[in-house]
């Protein structure tokens, strides 16, 4: 339903004109951004840097980091760099309600972060329909996931989609602040404007149980990415996403427990 | 300490007044009224030409002059309007009435030169202003629509909220600091259609006066300015029909008397049709949809005898949005005033009044399998009761009381059917507040007046309610339930206002000013502009109330006989615990509301420079500000002050009506501002392989500089005795300057390696043409 709102504030997007300016902008000391994460399939830690908003998108990897996880029984996990920047466990996977931290010593510099890795919830089936929109042709795809919500705690959610096992942009989150114990049909149209969708498509879904800092995180980054923010009627003043990690660092650590399924599109 | 400083200095005054001699005096007294209509006319003029004195006809129309016993020529007279000189004997008391009429329904043919043309000289009154809808009425305006919010933009130390927006900020203030009311009763959400319209139809509308910030103690509650508007009385003489068609929308207005010279109605509507040509889309989609405004606006008044006067006035708007039967967004306000005038003698003057406003919104998402509704809003029931006191000529007293109960219904969601949502209400929130004012204007010598007052002001909150502690974090530490009626939290404030003028001579005077302002409803706002969603947050044990001081100097000077008035104002405005929302607040339906706000301070200076020519077929005015304000928030960068969204350096307007012929009038305005304060970002980084915009500093940044320039033309039809038609041509923005509404930082589509700036202009040039008519 949401998409009929944001036709109605892409009616006034449509009386106005877009162009690209030249803005001069500061320049700024690189910062460490470590997306690190820990699920019950795997784990991985990501170190990179970030640039000045007029180069090109290419990001200095961290090499030669001490990345380690910790788990509530306080037994530590070193990872180990891969690929440079990239840096792995070879069997560390996460415990559903339990406790992690994660140190990371990178230049000289050291960052901590921590995250609780909740109970999973299962997938119950997915679904989808064809809907049609005012001015457009090509029918968008809504698509269904349908889960119960337990009904003794707060849940949060992240969805990932992939199409053809191509991971989609977008993000797609879920909490159960107003929907509490109830059966969810919880569905997503929104994907980007040249995402079309046709029959024989396979649609995966990964499903991620997380923690509340980890939904605030992905909530509040969303309003940071560098995408069309879709009109005229955004935030006051955009800001960095709200990141768990101490020290300065971006990006995040998300322990989490996830469960998929897949559906082949038909028509 | 401070409180009994100023209780001295009344004690003083009083003394140092009162101990004059007083020779024997009478008094005359009654109300204006325009010839043809029989409307009250509000700040008309009454003066004795042989002494030298004189007064203004109040808000009701009424005046009061007290003389010493003789024979004196007393001159009534209003701007547009022909000067009527009576001849009074002061050897008694007594009641006048006195009608005039206005020299032309268009513009002045005969120059009137009136003692009210230097009032802005001669009045204690600073950075205040008075708007006639008939005197704007040829401003151009985007899409046609008059509008009074939009006009007031125009004026020096009022900006616009933003492209085509008819919010206002005034002196570096939010645009909820303004204290918005018609015919007294506050109106909430004073915008249509997301703020490209305001709610104020101008042909419902009689007088419309701002006061930017250093108000008379009977106005408080806000800490910026105050938008005092009138509605019309309607005509008590004959039956008058008049409205417009235009591109966006059509107006219908009667107007007439109940019984002749007692009693009169006005009823006026306006309704938007842009969805009547949803239609023409061919979309089955759109054609099941609507989309309009609409304003319906209706007053009565009945005079009961010679010392009493009735009115009751209402005004219902509302937008409605649906697409598709699937989908309703609705909102408006409505307001209901009744009011009682009553003179208890020749001196003595009074009102009281009850109000009553809501504003509320509506939201549902149905289809065959369920339905959603979520709405909030706030509701106001006021009792008020005013006094002026017209003691001489050199001595005017006002004092009154008044109970607000505010009835907050942050907001629910209801829901049938099969629905992933829970039914929710977030409990009423309940604060009762009472005012207390007083104050006095006193001609201390022919060149030197001063207006002093005190308000005191007690904002209550009280039960049935729960009151929430919370941890750093934002985490529920503590409930405690309160019973209904009980006592929850109290704030108590005394704000004291003084405006002195120093006459240099008859054509220029020296004033100052100084008020404080406190405010206890606070309008929560997410985005850029204010939206129909936005909440009305009263003051708790938590959100402190708003507080300001405000200090301003000016000088007055008219040229050429009053054909010119210019002004030069300084100020410094301090504002405290000024409200935002903390960086990924959760707003929506949340009853721990108060843990995701952050709160801080601000500032504002600048000078106010005006001129305007009032008079010839050639008329406007110049307005320039150059002004800095400033925000300052403990939890946003680190406590650095930092330029606040409401910030222009410079903002210029400039404002020319020409009258060419009968047939022909002309007018244009440019505006200039400095651009926003806005945040970019200073660099990026990657997550998950998608780039992410790196912010380091709160409005760091500026966006161009905004202009634009705007034309009209309206043509007269030959005008018979009672009927009258006009056409209207307009081009908002005419050489469709691409102003920036909003700047975007995203990854370039030509090379996907590469990010960019994209500015989003919201209007092109914009033609309209609207129909009006009278008869």
């Amino acid at each position: 339903m949401k998409n009929k709102i944001l036709f109605v504030f892409s009616l006034f997007t449509l009386l106005g004109c877009e162009e690209v300016i030249e803005v001069d902008i500061n320049s700024t000391d690189p910062q460490i951004i470590i997306e690190a994460m820990l699920s019950n399939y795997s784990n991985e830690v990501i170190i990179t840097q970030s640039t000045d908003f007029y180069d090109p998108n290419e990001y200095l990897k961290i090499s030669n980091a001490n990345v380690e996880i910790k788990d509530q029984n306080g037994i530590s996990y070193l990872l180990e760099e891969i690929n440079p920047g990239f840096y792995q466990h070879p069997d560390l996977l996460s415990i559903q309600n339990n406790n992690y931290t994660i140190t990371v010593e990178a230049e000289g510099e050291i960052y901590s972060a921590a995250s609780y890795s909740p109970q999973l919830i299962p997938i119950d089936s997915l679904s989808y329909k064809f809907e049609s929109r005012p001015f457009d042709d090509d029918p968008y795809l809504e698509l269904h996931v349908h889960f119960q919500d337990p009904v003794n705690q707060s849940n949060y959610i992240r969805f990932v989609i992939y199409k053809n096992s191509k991971k989609l942009n977008g993000i797609f989150l879920y909490d159960d602040r107003l929907t509490n114990g109830n059966e969810i049909d919880y569905f997503f149209f929104n994907f980007e404007e040249d995402e079309k969708f046709k029959s024989g498509d396979e649609i995966l879904v990964e499903m991620q149980s997380i923690d509340q800092e980890t939904h605030t995180y992905f909530r509040t980054l969303r309003r940071a990415m560098a995408r069309s923010s879709g009109g005229p009627f955004g935030p006051a003043a955009p800001s960095n996403p709200i990141t768990n990690w101490n020290n300065d660092a971006f990006g995040y650590f998300s322990a989490f427990n996830l469960d998929n399924k897949k559906i082949v599109l038909e028509d | 300490m401070r409180q009994s400083n100023l209780f001295i200095f009344i004690i003083i005054i009083f003394t140092v007044n009162f101990s004059f001699a007083q020779q024997e005096t009478h008094t005359l007294s009654g109300f204006i009224y325009d010839g043809e209509s029989g409307e009250t006319l509000i700040g008309a003029n009454v003066f004795i030409k042989e002494l030298g004195i004189g007064t203004a006809s109040n808000e009701y129309g009424f005046y009061s002059i007290t003389a010493p016993s003789a024979q004196f020529t007393v001159e009534f007279s209003f701007v547009g309007y022909k000067k009527k000189p009576v001849k009074v004997d002061f050897n008694e008391s007594q009641k006048l009435d006195v009608s005039i009429s206005s020299t032309s329904y268009n513009l002045s043919e005969v120059v009137v030169l009136d003692e009210k043309a230097d009032v802005n000289v001669k009045s204690t009154e600073m950075g205040t202003a008075e708007i006639a809808p008939k005197a704007v009425e040829k401003v151009p305006v985007i899409f046609g629509e008059k509008d009074i919010l939009k006009t007031i933009q125009l004026l020096p130390g009022i900006a616009s909220a933003g492209e085509g927006n008819s919010g206002f900020i005034v002196r570096g203030g939010s645009a909820d600091q303004n204290l918005i009311i018609l015919d007294e009763a506050p109106v909430y959400n004073a915008s249509h259609l997301l703020g490209f319209f305001s709610v104020f139809n101008s042909d419902a509308i009689k007088n419309a006066k701002i006061i930017k910030g250093i108000s008379s103690p009977e106005y408080g509650g806000r800490l910026s300015s105050v938008l005092d508007i009138s509605m019309k009385d309607g005509s008590t003489k004959n039956y008058t029909a008049y409205g417009g068609i235009g591109l966006i929308s059509s107006r219908l207005t009667v107007e007439g008397p109940i019984v002749e010279n007692e009693g009169s109605f006005i009823l006026s509507g306006r309704r938007t049709y842009a969805d009547l040509f949803f239609p023409l889309f061919g979309d089955e989609q759109i054609e099941n949809s609507t989309l309009y405004f609409y304003d319906f606006n209706g007053k009565l008044n009945y005079r009961l005898g010679e010392n009493d006067r009735l009115f009751l006035s209402g005004y219902m708007g509302r937008d409605i949005f649906n697409f598709d039967n699937e989908f309703g967004f609705d909102w408006g306000n409505s307001t209901a005033t009744l009011r009682w005038n009553h003179i208890f003698n020749e001196k003595l003057f009074s009102n009281t009044t009850l109000i009553y406003s809501d504003y509320n919104y509506d939201i549902t998402i149905e289809d065959s399998e369920q339905s959603t509704t979520v709405t909030s809003g706030i509701r106001d029931i006021n009792l008020e009761n005013d006094y002026q006191y017209y003691y001489n000529s050199n001595n005017t007293f006002k004092f009154g009381l008044n109970g607000i109960f505010h009835t907050f219904n942050p907001g629910e969601i209801s829901v049938s059917g099969n629905t992933n949502f829970n039914s929710k209400k977030i409990d009423n929130i309940y604060a009762l507040e009472g005012n207390a004012y007083f104050g006095h204007e006193l001609k201390i010598n022919e060149i030197f007046k001063v207006n002093y007052g005190v308000r005191y002001s007690t904002f209550n909150l009280i039960g049935e309610g729960k009151v929430y502690s919370f941890d750093e974090l934002g985490n529920v530490t503590n409930t405690k339930t309160y019973e209904a009626g009980e006592m929850i939290k109290s704030y108590n404030h005394i704000e004291p206002r003084l405006s002195l003028n120093y006459l240099l001579n008859e054509t220029s005077s020296i004033k100052l000013g100084y008020a404080r302002n406190t405010q206890n409803i606070h309008l929560l706002s997410t985005s850029s502009t204010t939206t129909p969603v936005d909440v009305w947050q009263p003051s708790t044990s938590i959100v402190k109330p708003e507080t300001s001081d405000l200090i301003a100097i000016g000088y007055f000077k008219n040229l050429s006989n009053n054909e010119y008035v210019t002004s030069v104002e300084l100020y410094y405005k301090d504002m405290r615990n000024l409200i935002e929302y903390k960086n990924g607040a959760n707003i929506f339906l949340n009853e721990f509301i108060e843990s995701q706000l952050v709160f801080g301070d601000g500032w504002s200076y600048g000078i106010e420079l005006y001129a305007e020519k009032k008079l010839g077929d050639f008329t406007g005015w110049l307005s320039y500000t150059l002004s800095t304000t400033r925000r300052k928030f403990d939890k946003i960068d680190d406590g650095e002050s930092f330029p606040a969204r409401q910030d222009r350096t410079h903002d210029f307007s400039v404002v020319a009506i020409y009258k060419l012929n009968e047939n022909w009038s002309l007018s244009a305005n440019w505006i200039y501002y400095t651009g926003l304060a806005a945040t970019y970002p200073s660099g990026k980084y990657e997550i998950e392989g998608q780039t992410v915009n790196l912010y380091t500093e709160r409005n760091g940044y500026r966006m161009p500089d905004y202009h634009r320039l705007d034309l009209g033309a309206t043509y007269y039809f030959n005008k018979s005795d009672n009927r009258e038609m006009s056409l209207t041509f307009s081009a908002y923005n005419v050489y469709a300057r691409e102003n920036a509404y909003r700047i975007n930082f995203e990854q370039s589509e030509i090379d996907p390696n590469k990010t960019q700036a994209v500015k989003l202009a919201l209007f092109s040039i914009v033609p309209s043409i609207t129909f009006n008519f009278r008869f």
